[in-house]
């Protein structure tokens, strides 16, 4: 066991031995590789072995940002390019944990749909966006607000669908990148919080109502910018603009010109998009997206022949130019809206490859050699399915599709929510385990024909109405699995009445952090399951829970305030929740004093 | 506010210059009444003889321009609904989804169900849209026409 201060904060590493009588796919905890001379001469690359030296990074964004060496920080949606939602610290652990307290609490004011956001932390301040798009710099330590930006929406905001929520900003250059509900990319000075600099991308009464509810992914120079897209009749793309001046740079067609992929008339309201925020590896210099959904939806028969690419696919793009590196397509000609945009890519390394696991909503697991995009393994997360009989997990084909038919109720496994929603689970290091969120529930889908031009802008182009309804001779219900993330082997389950829709959290202090929709935050032994903690925040909990240090002490970061259209669903299968109440507030908590 | 003759007031739909002519009346008053304000109190004094004082907040839209009990409106609405208003918000055919069911509820009456799906509504965190400008007047009264038929018995499961 290592131990040592690194800037003030006490960081532990166990080496773990990775053992025999591990599964052949297991893949080893990273930090059992590093000498431990390395370790102590230099307490920040903690990661070292795997932060190789890569294409050169420009003077004024350094790579320190994308590998948050420092553990006091959590500068990116997934806290690393790795994608872990790892913090190291362990001020906090499993012996301690049942000693937090509530520290802070921001509110930002504004409940509508709650508070969907994972919060960014750097250097000490944390940086948060409510709904209507209203973004907080907070000091960490205290939760008193720095500063604070509201953005004067065009009220067609009042109209979208999609709306008024946002999952995050983004920390880059100086700046906080914020993509609003109205379609623009706005740069703020990180200090100030002042305009420097806004671009308009999306028009949404042109566009079926399609907005960004995601924040950008900063890219090297590149600023990315994914909108919502599978759900409605329009044309969705992924943006890139210039991070510094906000100058358009290129723009990518998630709707492959193709008589293969498209029809003339099917092309042009196809759907697609980039909801969520992709990942950027600055190793490779490449941005991976995962992409939504065809529209519509649900396809009565001809609505849109041909394999719809590259919706419901992984796209690997060059941040310079938005060409495509490499693509999967992990669900063909997609007749279940299960999206690719899931906003989680884990990076993991094993005997000298790379590999990124990425969850598709339809609730399998597939995981690529990073370069290349090869097809290592595909595994079912959901236990209830029959979209497919399975998918085969050297090439990654749908075998035995259960296609929905017009005019018939379909049951259809999983439900249109996913087995997996967008929530991202967290891989620990340590136990080399993901801890994911996974759902268990179907619908009975109704096909309708409906054409593009009947859409109201508040509306979706579904195609369908869908009842959700139990799995065949089970009831629904939510787990939280400890996984093997490229096998999938299964070491624990924690089962949950209702389904969770709460980012997970991983620490070094080897706690699983995750929240609740009845608003109780819980703290799990990573190793074991076992329950430790819970607290509860009044309200559902649907953002992302991050973990920072502030002047020397650990803090955990709780978004609370129930939200999003899954409860729609959700509601029907637990009436309870169409009383619950919404809120928004960003607690922190940490250990009393 | 009932509608009045629009012409009456039609010279005074800019509050400044609804100012400036009072400004011009009435130089002793002082100017510390914004130009909005006084312009929105000169219509309002303006139109108060021409709807009848006291003023009566009649509730215009209320009106059904379609027979409320004919089936093929009563189907067209259910179409409507069904294709609109389930999946993330209403059940099928009214049931109960993150909305409370439209089923048996005798108290959601024309006028109420007129109100609420053209200007929205919020409830707690969840927001229903104003379908106003995105659904046409006849097909607003078909939806209401729908639910209305939800009164007394759920819908025959064909279709």
């Amino acid at each position: 066991m290592w131990q040592g201060r690194c800037g003030g904060i006490l960081v532990s590493i166990e080496a773990r031995p990775s053992g025999g009588g591990r599964a052949r796919r297991r893949a080893k905890p990273l930090r059992a590789t590093l000498p431990l001379a390395a370790i102590t001469a230099a307490c920040l690359a903690l990661f070292a072995a795997f932060a190789e030296p890569g294409r050169a990074q420009s003077a004024s964004e350094p790579s320190a940002l994308f590998s948050a060496e420092d553990p006091s920080d959590w500068p990116i949606y997934n806290r690393s390019y790795r994608g872990w939602r790892y913090s190291p610290l362990s001020e906090i652990n499993r012996e301690n944990v049942h000693e937090l307290e509530v520290a802070w609490i921001h509110q930002p004011g504004a409940i509508i749909h709650g508070l969907q956001v994972t919060p960014l932390a750097l250097d000490g301040v944390v940086y948060t966006i409510g709904p209507y798009n209203r973004v907080f710099a907070l000091d960490g330590a205290t939760g008193k607000k720095i500063w604070h930006y509201y953005p004067d929406l065009d009220p067609v905001v009042e109209e979208l669908f999609f709306a008024p929520y946002s999952r995050g900003v983004a920390l880059g250059h100086g700046k906080v990148y914020v993509a609003t509900l109205d379609g623009r990319g706005v740069a703020l000075d990180m200090k100030t919080g002042e305009e420097v600099w806004q671009t308009k991308l999306l028009d949404p009464w042109e566009c079926a109502g399609c907005t960004f509810t995601s924040p950008p992914t900063v890219a090297g120079e590149t600023l990315v910018f994914g909108p919502t897209g599978g759900d409605s009749p329009q044309r969705g793309k992924i943006y890139g603009l210039d991070a510094e001046t906000g100058e358009p740079a290129w723009v990518f067609e998630t709707l492959k010109d193709d008589p293969a992929s498209w029809t003339k008339e099917a092309i042009e309201t196809g759907g697609g998009g980039a909801w969520m925020p992709g990942s950027y590896d600055p190793e490779t210099h490449t941005v991976f997206y995962g992409t939504g959904n065809p529209a519509p939806d649900f396809d009565w028969g001809a609505a849109r022949p041909g394999d719809n690419l590259y919706t419901s696919s992984v796209v690997a793009l060059d941040p310079d130019s938005g060409a495509l590196k490499w693509y999967h397509q992990e669900i063909p000609h997609d007749l279940w809206d299960y999206d690719s945009a899931t906003g989680e890519f884990i990076f993991l390394r094993q005997e000298g490859k790379t590999y990124l696991v990425h969850p598709n909503k339809g609730g399998f697991v597939f995981v690529y050699e990073r370069d290349g995009g090869k097809i290592e393994n595909v595994w079912p997360l959901a236990e209830s399915y029959n979209f497919v009989e399975r998918i085969d997990p050297a090439s990654g084909a749908l075998v035995g599709r259960n296609e929905p038919k017009f005019a018939e109720k379909n049951v259809v496994c999983p439900w249109l929510v996913g087995a997996k929603s967008w929530n991202q689970g967290a891989y620990h290091p340590g136990t080399g385990l993901w801890y994911v969120p996974a759902m268990e529930a179907c619908h009975i889908l109704e096909i309708q024909k409906i054409p593009a031009e009947e859409v109201p802008l508040s509306g979706v182009w579904f195609g369908g109405t869908a009842t959700a309804t139990d799995p065949p001779g089970g009831k629904a219900y939510g787990r939280l699995d400890a996984r093997d993330p490229l096998s999938g082997e299964r070491k624990w389950s924690v089962t949950y009445e209702i389904p969770l829709l709460s980012g997970v959290l991983a620490t070094g202090g080897d706690l699983i952090f995750v929240g609740d929709l009845h608003g109780m935050v819980h703290a799990y032994d990573a190793e074991t399951g076992k329950h430790l903690w819970a607290f509860n925040t009044g309200s559902g909990i649907r953002g992302g829970l991050i973990s920072y240090a502030a002047e020397g002490r650990q803090y955990i970061l709780v978004p609370s305030g129930s939200g999003s259209h899954a409860l729609g669903f959700f509601a029907q299968l637990w009436p309870e929740l169409v009383d619950a109440p919404s809120g928004a507030a960003l607690i922190a908590f940490r250990l009393k004093d | 506010m009932s509608r009045a003759a629009p012409s009456a007031l039609a010279h005074l739909s800019s509050a400044r210059s609804a100012g400036r002519v009072w400004s011009s009346i009435t130089p002793w008053l002082p100017r510390m009444i914004p130009p909005r304000a006084l312009g929105l109190g000169l219509a309002l004094a303006l139109a108060m003889p021409v709807l009848g004082f006291p003023v009566s907040f009649a509730w215009a839209g209320a009106e059904s321009p379609i027979d409320l009990d004919d089936p093929a409106h009563v189907a067209a609405g259910r179409h409507l609904f069904n294709t609109t208003c389930t999946g993330y918000c209403h059940g099928r055919d009214g049931i109960q989804g993150q909305a409370p069911s439209l089923q048996n509820r005798p108290e959601l009456d024309a006028r109420r169900l007129h109100w609420v799906i053209t200007k929205g509504r919020k409830r707690g965190g969840a927001v229903m849209p104003a379908w106003k400008d995105k659904l046409s007047a006849e097909q607003i009264w078909q939806l209401i026409a729908f639910i209305l038929s939800l009164r007394d018995a759920p819908p025959v499961a064909e279709d």
